[in-house]
């Protein structure tokens, strides 16, 4: 069965890295959607099915932190896991995250077998 | 651990993110050939034990190198889409999660900026550059010249 993800990142070249590296990983891709920060993020969780978000820390706007927040106070997208891509690897970022229900993080640069492993230990083996 | 700032280490975090994300090899030089022609100028503050702002710097066509390789397809037309700008951003954003890991600790307490980008001409770019902390200089395989500085952020006197 093939999922839905979204890909939010201010750059567009990671937006596109990002999905090629999810179809280089062998991931059985659905809809890939885009948002260049947290606010549009949340605009297609609100109209469209999606399985995982994968999510920048700094972008414009509404960053990953609040964007995560903004989902866990929203029922309907509360129990959507997000997977954090970013360079920040700062301490009180992936302490506020991680209380915020964040489990994955995928550190830039990335390597196309990570995302398969993020994603295969949040929605299973097999997907 | 720790490391030190050093012009070693910028070079060495800023060669091994070319060629781990954009497959471009490059080698520091005490003797690099000078800037030439417009050049797209990446810029990111930084806040921690120390604050500062890195910059990253390369010939525009080297910037449509790197953006094509990061998407991996042809050159084409990274400097009209915009692509090689983001590209630098990109770039620079990744050497300061690497760099900053490095001077403050894996998951020590600091923060990145929003990465700024702009084309600039060499000599605005001297401007630029002066008062710089620790500058690399890496040249890559074409012969193309890429920098990273790194500056102390100016305190209100």
């Amino acid at each position: 069965m093939s999922y839905s993800v979204l890909v939010a990142d201010d750059s567009a070249i990671v937006r596109a890295m990002v999905k090629k590296a999810l179809v280089m990983a062998g991931l059985d891709l659905g809809a890939v959607h885009e948002a260049a920060d947290g606010r549009e993020a949340l605009a297609v969780l609100g109209k469209s099915w999606v399985d995982v978000v994968f999510a920048d820390i700094n972008m414009p706007v509404m960053n990953g932190l609040e964007l995560v927040r903004e989902m866990r106070e929203t029922p309907a997208f509360a129990a959507t896991p997000v997977v954090i891509v970013s360079s920040d690897r700062s301490r009180a970022r992936m302490e506020e995250l991680e209380r915020c229900g964040v489990r994955a993080y995928v550190k830039k640069p990335f390597r196309p077998e990570q995302f398969r492993s993020v994603v295969d230990g949040l929605l299973g083996k097999g997907r | 651990m720790t490391a030190v700032l050093t012009v070693d280490l910028l070079a060495r975090v800023l060669g091994s993110t070319l060629e781990e994300a954009a497959f471009v090899f490059a080698d520091p030089t005490d003797d690099p050939p000078p800037h030439e022609g417009r050049l797209v100028e990446a810029r990111l503050p930084f806040k921690g034990p120390i604050d500062g702002e890195l910059a990253l710097v390369a010939p525009a066509a080297l910037a449509a190198t790197l953006a094509a390789n990061l998407l991996g397809e042809d050159e084409g037309g990274a400097a009209a889409t915009g692509d090689d700008e983001d590209a630098m951003g990109e770039l620079l954003n990744m050497i300061a999660g690497v760099l900053a890991a490095e001077l403050f600790g894996e998951g020590g307490a600091f923060e990145l900026g929003l990465p700024r980008v702009r084309r600039v001409g060499p000599e605005e770019l001297a401007r630029a550059a002066a008062g710089a902390l620790a500058v690399a200089t890496l040249v890559e395989e074409e012969g193309r010249r890429i920098d990273l500085t790194l500056q102390r952020a100016r305190r209100a006197a």
